[in-house]
């Protein structure tokens, strides 16, 4: 009998367990069942190889699937399309420009377009990069 | 042979071979009735189960010096397998209800069927970790410190669990308190 250790149970809820666990059982195996259940288990045994996740059989596996998935994911070096109605460099060659060293002390008027911080920009900047060109340009 | 590496000789692989045969022996009635007990009363799935856990055990066996210790995680995966199968057993019975295959009829149980199917869907109307700590328990004769060990639980748990498992089998199967008859 099972303890509940100090959780003692009514004389109906003992009745009750003892019920259950005399009528919910399986059939005991008779010797020709005994024989079969064996057999069916020395057959699950033959046809499963033992240690096949050995650590090392494991870490190659996780190795090859990561580099399949890094594989498979990596976008490749297509240049993302350029956004619509975002900025419109005005002037080709403004990424040789851009790392061109004369341009590091370029005060930003560059990217306004060709007009340059004097007129209206030819260029259309979302309203942050406008702030931040007005603060390096004193607007 | 399955279960020995090449650097087991052949007289340690001998040993584990009979140390699981008397595992098996020792453990096949009390798995199976366990294992029928929690996938609700299947005989062919609690075979099903018990096999999976005997083999895990088998995989396991020389790392475990102490015949408790190997019991106690015999019965933890045991436990989990029989929960595995019953999440999978709307999956399979779909199956075979689409295959309309027609299996060998089972002799007809000695036990009242009717009162088994009572009982099974009153342990449905469990909680998993309710109905597992009930099985173990109040059904299979482990003491709350075993049932902790094997389900990785705290014993408070555990006995609360027993408390409102209880409660529940209390008012489904309140009549068989009362000693009715079997329907034989």
């Amino acid at each position: 009998m099972s303890e509940l250790e100090g959780d003692a149970m009514s004389a109906e809820d003992r009745r009750l367990v003892d019920r259950l666990r005399s009528a919910y059982q399986p059939e005991p195996l008779e010797a020709a069942e005994r024989l079969a259940f064996d057999a069916a288990l020395e057959e699950r045994r033959r046809r499963r190889p033992l240690r096949l996740f050995s650590p090392a059989v494991a870490v190659t596996a996780a190795t090859a699937a990561m580099a399949l998935i890094w594989a498979l994911a990596w976008p490749g070096f297509e240049a993302a399309p350029e956004p619509a109605g975002r900025v419109r460099l005005a002037e080709a060659g403004w990424t040789e420009r851009l790392l061109d060293p004369s341009d590091w002390q370029a005060d930003g008027t560059e990217l306004l377009g060709p007009e340059g911080a004097s007129g209206s920009r030819a260029v259309e900047l979302p309203d942050e990069y406008t702030a931040i060109a007005a603060v390096f340009l004193d607007e | 042979m399955q279960g020995v590496t090449a650097l087991e000789s052949p007289q340690a692989s001998a040993e584990l071979e009979q140390r699981f045969a008397e595992f098996v022996a020792t453990h096949r009635e009390p798995a199976r009735r366990m294992a029928w007990r929690l996938v609700g009363g299947e005989s062919a799935a609690a075979d099903d189960v018990a096999q999976e856990a005997f083999v895990a055990a088998w995989r396991g066996l020389d790392r475990f010096r102490q015949e408790s210790s190997l019991s106690t995680w015999f019965y933890s995966i045991l436990v989990r397998q029989a929960s595995r199968h019953r999440r999978w057993r709307g999956v399979r019975e779909a199956f075979r209800r689409s295959q309309q295959a027609v299996g060998p009829e089972a002799p007809p149980p000695r036990r009242d069927p009717g009162l088994q199917r009572r009982i099974a869907a009153g342990l449905d109307g469990l909680t998993r970790s309710q109905r597992e700590a009930f099985v173990l328990v109040h059904l299979e004769g482990f003491t709350v410190r075993e049932c902790a060990a094997v389900l990785g639980k705290a014993e408070g748990t555990i006995k609360s669990h027993l408390h409102r498992a209880l409660a529940h089998l209390r008012r489904e199967l309140a009549d068989l308190r009362d000693g009715a008859e079997d329907h034989a």
